[in-house]
């Protein structure tokens, strides 16, 4: 099986964990990288090593709280390759969450859908 | 400026007598941050935290706090010298950083040097954003993002970001320098909410 992606979050990266075997998917927390393009490389290779065998169902939880525009094709990218399983038959859930004071990041999930054919769901978080 | 050289109390001379006319006038004019000089990768990580401490003292909503560094990320980016990628002179590279905080809002400002030669394209593009509405804006970003071309330093889907995130229209000027440099300064304002 794939070996685990597990990249600790810093104040300028997010934290990622992917791990097929425990059906771990998720990326959450800052990504304002000057060198987005060389941060989201190793992701978007491990998603190439993942979309050869995946899952039979895929749950990815995208929890950022800020994000650059330099990442945001990035992340597109990302969605891309989620969106390439999906279309192979397998099932595929992306859940976008956004803080409930949050109406950039809600805009920028429905930016995400708009683009997608693959499912992504929005959900917000509430504060207790 | 307030500071009143001809105060009988003033006799400190040299260097010294910049710090509290300075002062003042930051206090004056509410400015919360100030730089001055090139903004490097080190220097970005350093600002933003400071402006997070900056913000909290300044009792900013969680929510006008994340657009005023969403929209300073951006700003940061359009004065952003990348050392490894780059050849630019001492002067070209240095730029200002400013965060004034007003009653209703907060005003982030950058100021640097352009070629004279960049104008022209430069502010064809904060022309064409700022003439959209929230539609548009959304409409032209999606566009933006979906597109395979890269772009380098003050993005248009940066400026767009900044644009649809403060939901106002992007103040700018040009200031011809000399016949080689432009001095350019970008202004955006996050409401308070």
């Amino acid at each position: 099986m794939l070996k685990p992606l597990k990249i600790e979050p810093t104040h300028k990266t997010p934290r990622v964990y992917l791990e097929p075997e425990t059906n771990t998917f998720e990326l959450g927390g800052r990504s304002i990288p000057e060198d987005s393009v060389g941060f989201y490389k190793p992701i978007l290779e491990w998603m190439d090593a993942y979309a050869e065998n995946p899952n039979p169902k895929t749950e990815f939880k995208f929890e950022l709280e800020y994000f650059n525009t330099s990442s945001s094709k990035n992340i597109l990218e990302l969605l891309k390759k989620l969106e390439a399983i999906f279309n192979k038959g397998n099932e595929v859930h992306i859940i976008w969450y956004y803080d409930e004071d949050d109406e950039d990041m809600e805009e920028t999930g429905e930016d995400y859908k708009a683009l997608l054919q693959v499912p992504l769901e929005l959900v917000m978080k509430a504060h207790y | 400026m307030i500071f009143n050289t001809n105060d009988k109390n003033y006799h400190i001379s040299g260097p010294l007598q910049f710090s509290y006319p300075c002062f003042i006038d930051m206090l004056s004019n509410n400015l919360i941050f100030m730089y001055r000089g090139i903004v490097t990768s080190d220097l970005v990580t350093h600002v933003l935290q400071i402006m997070e401490e900056r913000l909290e003292e300044d009792k900013a909503s969680k929510k006008t706090s994340k657009k005023v560094f969403n929209v300073m990320v951006e700003c940061l980016r359009n004065v952003y010298f990348d050392e490894i990628s780059e050849e630019k002179s001492e002067f070209e590279a240095t730029a200002i950083l400013i965060v004034k905080s007003e009653e209703d809002g907060y005003l982030v400002s950058t100021g640097n040097y352009l070629k004279n030669t960049e104008v022209d394209a430069l502010k064809n593009r904060l022309d064409k954003i700022n003439q959209m509405d929230g539609e548009k804006l959304k409409v032209y970003y999606q566009e933006l993002l979906a597109s395979p071309v890269a772009e380098k330093g003050l993005s248009s889907l940066g400026m767009i970001d900044i644009a649809r995130k403060s939901k106002q229209k992007i103040a700018y000027q040009f200031q011809t320098v000399n016949e080689f440099f432009t001095f350019f300064t970008l202004e955006a304002k996050v409401i308070k909410k």
